[in-house]
């Protein structure tokens, strides 16, 4: 398998660099097949007009950010727009300083599609969706674009559009500022349509900004963000893409509130996302978002300590390490095997050689040795990631790259090969705490 | 030695190696802990004191024996022996016989009932009083045994080849799935297929994603125009060509994939010309120009031609020369 020069430098570079890359992931997964394939699965029926809602269970390093980069670019390629936000202390799900609101700030200004895969897409889309309009409106009626029957036509096209939003909770301001953006872009009118953006991204503090700014005394607030959500899935679906897919990581961050009270209310607003996409209250929206297993299921402060979802969300009876319902709302993710690892390693081997035009030396049995000297640390079992054996593998390719004449085998009994170390710990010790009197 | 014999206890007998490596540990740190702290050793807790004394030898015998003995040792254990010094015999034993020991005992119970705990064990035994620092020594060693043990079998990595080939054809069968069209195009080496010229982007209705289009051809979608519709627009040509409409055939003579309105917002951006007047003419909003550009570009080059410059759209550096050359300004 040929693979393109451009796509192993920068999955090396970025592997090197212990991040995930923005290209090449298919070239890259190894494993995972099943969690995939049920991710995949979601993205179809999100597709056809539907909504899901997924947890990515894992610890650090087991390779959620991986698997939801993955589905990233995935989805942005079959036409979805993607907003992603980590959660942290200032943004959460609920909060009485706004913190919901961060969120989802976060969510609208990340808006992502494939030729816009850095975000800010939201101006774009509002104009592309203008743009459409138009070219439909003159594709129906013959009309000339300077004829000022079109922009009567546009209008009523616009209409119908922002009208079937207005039917939606919280639709009529949603549909009223749509129309409001056409008529600032008709009438050349940069300042409204600025000011429709900043409503659209929660900027505005007071309804007396908003009224005086755009004549709409409704805000996005905390309490009805997600609402908002769904319209804007609603609306990119009539703008031409499939869907909106919103990707919220670091869930722990929910864990972490040390208030009892403050928790319950973020799993609230959790429960009425999970039962909106579950019972159809939501079209064209998938929701992914990451957790470790403390966060999800410890029981006085988890997920699971709020009994509606942990109900929801539990493992059946049947359920085992290997025999796992992968339909469930939540994906947990198993450490790679060593026979995985391998086959990654391989893969990357394969990419290493492509990279830099030589003919790949490794073979099985060195990787198998490789394997078995990295797993084979203390502790290994528990805490090695995918990353650090990755690092690990691309810094002794360099190395044979450099030099052809040396052989894994000797490399690996060697000195210089030492493991990726966490900064954490570190083996260096600074002259000055050598030797100390108290 | 131990008045409670652990080799019957259920626990012992699923646990062998584990039980004993535990009771050797505790003995040693409870050893360790007697010898730092305390006035007496633990063996002298348990075993009281080694004492020499005078012995009569044969005391009940009815003769009397020979005095003049010369000095010898009997060393039974190391604990007990006879000695004879001039004439004299002495024994050396402990306070207290070693075999069946209570408190020897009570200890080898008790670990043996916090290991039950420990381990979960089916048959619990009942409690007895016990210090918090017995309880922490046996914990400790506890642990201490487990971390050995699972060092020891991290240590031993089997890598099962037979499952390699299913995991590469595995892995094979997602990258399917998961390629996106640029990287598709990227492996095949093909150019960018047309696109239609709606305002669609983001794949939902590119030329290359055939299956997503036939989706889209299905689906209830109403509002716009659905792919075909719009491919047969691209085919014909929209109306009104004279207004600057752009047809949706590509203008081969710049060698890229972009129609009337594209090429000339473009050419005005590397010339610094008017820009905004070019996509006005073309009956567009500049930023969806800029965007299909980027769009229909982004696989010859492998990344978004255009950005936001803050006052206005620029070509990146690295491209801006090509650009010229093929676009002929």
């Amino acid at each position: 398998m040929k693979i393109p020069k451009r796509i192993a430098a920068t999955v090396i570079n970025s592997l090197k660099g212990g991040v995930v890359p923005r290209i090449g992931l298919p070239y890259i997964t190894v494993g995972r097949k099943t969690e995939i394939d049920a991710l995949l699965h979601d993205v179809e029926i999100i597709a056809d007009g539907g909504a899901s809602f997924r947890f990515i269970m894992g610890k650090y390093g087991s390779g959620k950010s991986f698997l939801l980069q993955t589905i990233r670019n995935y989805a942005m390629d079959r036409g979805f727009i993607v907003a992603d936000a980590d959660l942290s202390p200032e943004r959460r799900l609920q909060g009485s300083k706004g913190q919901g609101l961060a969120t989802y700030r976060e969510l609208i200004s990340n808006l992502s599609t494939k030729t816009k895969p850095e975000g800010g897409a939201l101006t774009l889309v509002l104009d592309r969706w203008i743009n459409a309009v138009q070219a439909e409106t003159l594709q129906e009626t013959g009309l000339s674009p300077e004829d000022p029957a079109l922009a009567a036509a546009t209008d009523r096209k616009i209409y119908a559009v922002t009208a079937s939003v207005s039917e939606l909770v919280h639709g009529f301001a949603f549909a009223r500022l749509l129309s409001a953006y056409y008529r600032a872009y008709v009438d050349g009118d940069e300042e409204t349509k600025a000011k429709v953006v900043r409503w659209f991204r929660a900027e505005y503090a007071t309804k007396a900004e908003a009224k005086e700014a755009l004549g709409v005394n409704v805000l996005i607030t905390d309490d009805n963000w997600y609402e908002h959500l769904k319209l804007f899935a609603v609306f990119f679906r009539m703008a031409g893409y499939t869907g909106l897919y919103l990707m919220i990581d670091e869930l722990v961050n929910i864990y972490k509130i040390p208030h009892s009270i403050t928790r319950q209310y973020n799993y609230e607003k959790l429960l009425t996302m999970y039962n909106d996409t579950l019972q159809g209250r939501a079209s064209y929206l998938g929701i992914l978002m990451g957790a470790t297993p403390q966060a999800l299921e410890d029981r006085r402060r988890g997920i699971y300590s709020y009994e509606a979802l942990r109900s929801r969300l539990a493992e059946g009876r049947f359920s085992r390490p290997g025999a796992r319902d992968l339909l469930a709302p939540v994906i947990r993710l198993e450490p790679l095997t060593p026979e995985e690892m391998l086959v990654l390693c391989e893969k990357l081997a394969e990419l290493h050689a492509g990279l830099y035009g030589y003919e790949r030396r490794v073979t099985t049995d060195d990787l198998a040795a490789f394997i078995r000297i990295e797993y084979g640390r203390i502790g290994a079992d528990r805490s090695i990631t995918p990353r650090e054996v990755i690092r690990d593998f691309i810094e002794l390719l360099d190395i044979l790259y450099r030099d052809p004449q040396l052989q894994l085998a000797a490399l690996l009994a060697s000195d210089e090969f030492s493991y990726a170390k966490s900064e954490a710990v570190s083996d260096e010790t600074e002259s000055g705490f050598v030797e100390f009197t108290l | 030695m131990s008045s409670y014999n652990i080799e019957k206890s259920k626990f012992y007998k699923a646990y062998p190696e584990d039980t004993r490596a535990v009771l050797c540990r505790v003995f040693a740190d409870f050893s360790q802990h007697h010898e730092d702290r305390c006035k007496n050793s633990l063996c002298e807790r348990l075993f009281g004191k080694i004492h020499t004394l005078p012995y009569t030898m044969f005391s009940s015998a009815v003769v009397s024996l020979d005095r003049d003995l010369p000095d010898r040792d009997y060393q039974i254990f190391p604990w007990y022996g006879y000695a004879c010094r001039n004439g004299t015999w002495y024994r050396t034993r402990l306070d207290r016989s070693p075999a069946k020991n209570r408190k020897l005992g009570e200890l080898v119970r008790d670990v043996d009932a916090i290991l039950r705990e420990r381990y979960g064990f089916d048959a619990p035994l009942k409690q007895t009083d016990k210090t918090k620092l017995f309880t922490g020594i046996v914990n400790s060693a506890v642990d201490a045994v487990q971390e050995e043990k699972r060092r020891k079998a991290a240590a031993v990595i089997h890598i099962d080849v037979d499952k390699l080939n299913a995991i590469r054809s595995d892995a094979s069968a997602t990258r399917e799935k998961l390629m996106t069209d640029e990287e598709r195009d990227d492996e095949s080496g093909a150019e960018a297929d047309r696109r239609c010229l709606c305002a669609e982007e983001g794949g939902l209705l590119t030329g290359g994603n055939k299956e997503y289009r036939d989706a889209l051809q299905a689906s209830e979608t109403t509002i716009f125009p659905t792919c075909q519709e719009s491919v047969e627009n691209a085919e014909c040509g929209m109306r009104n060509a004279e207004c600057g409409i752009s047809s949706a055939a590509a203008t081969e003579a710049d060698g890229l994939p972009l129609d009337e309105t594209e090429t000339a917002v473009l050419r005005a951006i590397l010339t610094g010309g008017d820009c905004g007047g070019a996509a006005k003419t073309g009956g567009k909003m500049l930023s969806v120009v800029i965007d299909e550009i980027n769009e229909k570009l982004f696989d010859e080059f492998g990344d978004t031609v255009l950005y936001d410059a803050g006052d206005g759209p620029a070509v990146y550096e690295d491209y801006a020369e090509e650009l010229k050359e093929r676009i002929g300004s």
